[in-house]
């Protein structure tokens, strides 16, 4: 983690700070443990440091790449991808002097401002697959699939670079994956693809990890089976609603929401379940806070269900987030039931 | 501890993945812990996560809750914590620990949000932290009944269930209207079950006791008679935490009891399969004798009326096994039918005709 984390400082470029930043506190060696206070690392006791992050746009390929915009990657054209960085002064004529604040060097003049990478600041595909987060919470696993029917899992550490997959064993479809080029990534003939969207079980044994497996439900649509080219990049913002005025409205707006869930799951678009599952849960607070005991018991289900949804979806887990969408629809029909009495 | 703190962090920090939306969890929760999580953990979880507790852990300043975060998203959405049996939406009791729809979604947004601290707590919130009370709730108790030898929880012993005898010394019978458990370790009791008699097996339950929970009472100004030389059994259930593992551990807890002269005796039925109520009554207690592998539902059917469930529990777990005192009583006709899916529950009632008499 150390090694990355000072090959990403020496590339770094420098960058203006912008308003959009937030401070965290770090432990100084365990650099995924965060708080957002002072305080001391609970790994090893130390004090935790403070750090300025700010959302950029980055090249999956290139992180030193960092802008304050969308854009293609001057050195690959990829789509810039949004990223979360962290800043840090420093002085040019003393590398060694580091700060997370600006200050003085010893020469008098002003510290010079950069970004670099940190972990879990880039969640984005490197080689047009998809990516997903490990339950570890320090590994993360993107798979790509060719029209040959060749599905690669790429195996990276928690801030995204490429780690030697060997050490993990891994089976597609009950197929083992075997690791090539020196373990640059795994692979596994699983079949020319028939149909679209194409679904592949994967199941994963992190090392050191508490579960013997994770599971994982990659699935490709078409257009991204030839494994070229960057994943499509989103909007940054949950895109606003407006809860409507009466109940009967709130309850067809979840209706709507409930449909675009049944949509993305039949897809497999994990990533995406969590906007149409917390709107749903916005507006059932307020049908909750307008109809109250009545549809409290529907409410509980539906605010559980709902975050399950987030929660599994960033992990890509099929089955986990299928009983989280059962719960989900056990809800509705909670809904639809204390309505008709 | 350390990998829940992880992985709260991965879901804050989950922002701008995937297929590049940056998420929600990005962003700071709205919610703070001074003001919106504390009262929470304050109202459903302090019984137990506080400080010096019958929980490892306790939840009531920022500093001890942060680092639990993620375990406390997993646990509520799991329905796993705060601990409470009965299906919602059926039947209404006392003592429910369940949160509302509101309080549910409040917490994981903070849990997911980078958990804000908001304002410091006060000198005199801090205060509230100090270990739990030593002092009866329900003041001092009219009779106090302690085990003549400590109980001895072994280095060896992780969780362990101890039947405490307790004659009571009374020369007449005395109708009981609250009980109460002061623990001598509280760290470790997780659960009281007071009975009648000079055996905890198969005897007829007067209470059960939880930490939090001070004293209990049954309603409609109701009580539980106690025969002139009664003894009452109090099975102690012990759970130690890690702190307290390989320990060898001693403990002499006390039970208090508050009489009233005024309280209605409570009839008792230890019922199998259904029950027909030859009598009008007031039903106020189910104290279900569960089949782990089973769930339980107990419904009534009033004459000429369709079923009504009164306690589903789903889920079994024998660490949480209580009794359900029902908030108000629960009027059945005569002729009602009280119906259990599983072989046997204690029930506590009175005959309608003596709360009319009085």
């Amino acid at each position: 983690m150390m090694s990355s984390w000072f090959l990403a400082l020496v590339l770094a470029l420098p960058v203006q700070q912008s308003d959009e930043t937030f401070e965290v506190w770090l432990c100084p060696v365990h650099r995924d443990e965060q708080s957002v206070r002072p305080g001391t690392c609970p790994v090893g006791g130390r004090d935790l440091v403070k750090r300025i992050l700010v959302s950029s746009y980055s090249c999956p390929m290139h992180q030193h790449i960092d802008e304050d915009h969308e854009g293609k990657c001057p050195i690959c054209n990829m789509n810039l991808a949004p990223m979360t960085r962290e800043l840090q002064w420093f002085c040019p004529d003393n590398p060694e002097i580091l700060n997370a604040e600006p200050g003085q060097c010893p020469d008098g003049s002003s510290m010079h401002i950069r970004s670099i990478p940190m972990a879990h600041g880039d969640h984005n595909p490197k080689h047009g697959g998809v990516l997903f987060m490990a339950p570890n919470g320090y590994n993360h696993l993107e798979g790509t699939l060719d029209e040959e029917g060749t599905f690669r899992l790429y195996l990276y550490n928690d801030f995204t670079k490429p780690i030697d997959a060997t050490p993990f064993e891994v089976r597609i479809d009950d197929i083992p994956m075997k690791p090539v080029s020196g373990g640059e990534y795994l692979s596994a003939a699983v079949g020319a693809p028939t149909s679209y969207p194409a679904e592949h079980v994967v199941h994963v044994s992190f090392p050191g990890a508490e579960k013997d497996e994770s599971r994982f439900d990659f699935i490709f649509a078409e257009s991204m089976v030839t494994g070229v080219g960057a994943a499509e990049t989103n909007t940054l913002i949950l895109p606003e609603f407006r809860i409507p005025e009466t109940a009967d409205e709130i309850v067809e707006a979840i209706m709507h929401r409930d449909a675009r869930l049944k949509e993305l799951i039949a897809n497999g678009v994990w990533p995406d379940l969590y906007i149409p599952a917390l709107e749903a849960k916005d507006l059932m607070l307020a049908l909750n806070a307008r109809e109250g005991d009545k549809v409290s018991v529907a409410a509980k289900k539906l605010i559980r269900a709902a975050w399950l949804l987030d929660v599994y979806g960033d992990m890509g887990n099929r089955v986990e987030v299928e009983s989280a969408y059962q719960l989900f629809e056990d809800s509705i029909q909670e809904l639809e039931a204390a309505r008709a009495n | 501890m350390q990998t829940k703190l992880v992985s709260a962090v991965v879901a804050v920090l989950a922002s701008g993945a995937f297929t590049g939306a940056l998420a929600h969890e990005g962003l700071p929760s709205d919610y703070n812990f001074r003001d919106d999580i504390r009262p929470i953990f304050a109202k459903h979880c302090a019984g137990c996560h506080r400080p010096g507790g019958a929980a490892p852990m306790s939840l009531l300043s920022y500093s001890d809750a942060v680092p639990w975060a993620n375990s406390v998203k997993m646990q509520v959405l799991g329905e796993q914590m705060p601990p409470w049996l009965p299906v919602d939406g059926v039947g209404a009791f006392r003592h429910t620990r369940s949160l509302t729809a509101a309080e549910i979604d409040i917490l994981i947004d903070w849990t997911i949000g980078q958990t804000p601290e908001g304002e410091p707590l006060t000198a005199d919130e801090l205060r509230e932290l100090e270990p739990a009370a030593t002092e009866w709730a329900m003041g001092t108790p009219d009779l106090v009944l302690k085990a003549e030898a400590d109980v001895l929880i072994g280095e060896d012993d992780y969780e362990l269930e101890h039947c405490l005898v307790l004659p009571t010394g009374m020369a007449q019978a005395r109708v009981a209207s609250a009980f109460e458990v002061k623990p001598g370790l509280a760290t470790i009791v997780r659960r009281a079950t007071i009975s009648l008699g000079d055996s905890c097996e198969g005897a007829r339950p007067l209470a059960t006791w939880l930490p939090g929970q001070g004293s209990v009472s049954l309603a409609g100004g109701s009580g539980q008679e106690l025969p002139a030389g009664a003894s009452v059994a109090v099975e102690l259930l012990y759970v130690k935490g890690w702190e307290d593992e390989g320990k060898r551990l001693v403990d002499r807890s006390e039970l208090g009891i508050r009489f009233s002269d005024s309280a209605l005796a409570v009839s008792a039925l230890r019922l199998s399969a259904s029950h027909t109520f030859s009598e009008s009554v007031e039903l106020l207690a189910i104290y279900p004798e569960l089949d782990p592998e089973e769930p339980l539902r107990i419904e009534v059917v009033r004459p000429g009326g369709d079923a009504e469930a009164i306690l589903v529990i789903e889920h079994f777990s024998r660490q949480w096994r209580e009794k359900y005192v029902l908030a108000e009583p629960l009027s059945l006709p005569a002729g009602t039918v009280l119906r259990l899916s599983q072989p046997v529950a204690w029930i506590d009632f009175i005959e309608s005709s003596a709360t009319t008499a009085e």
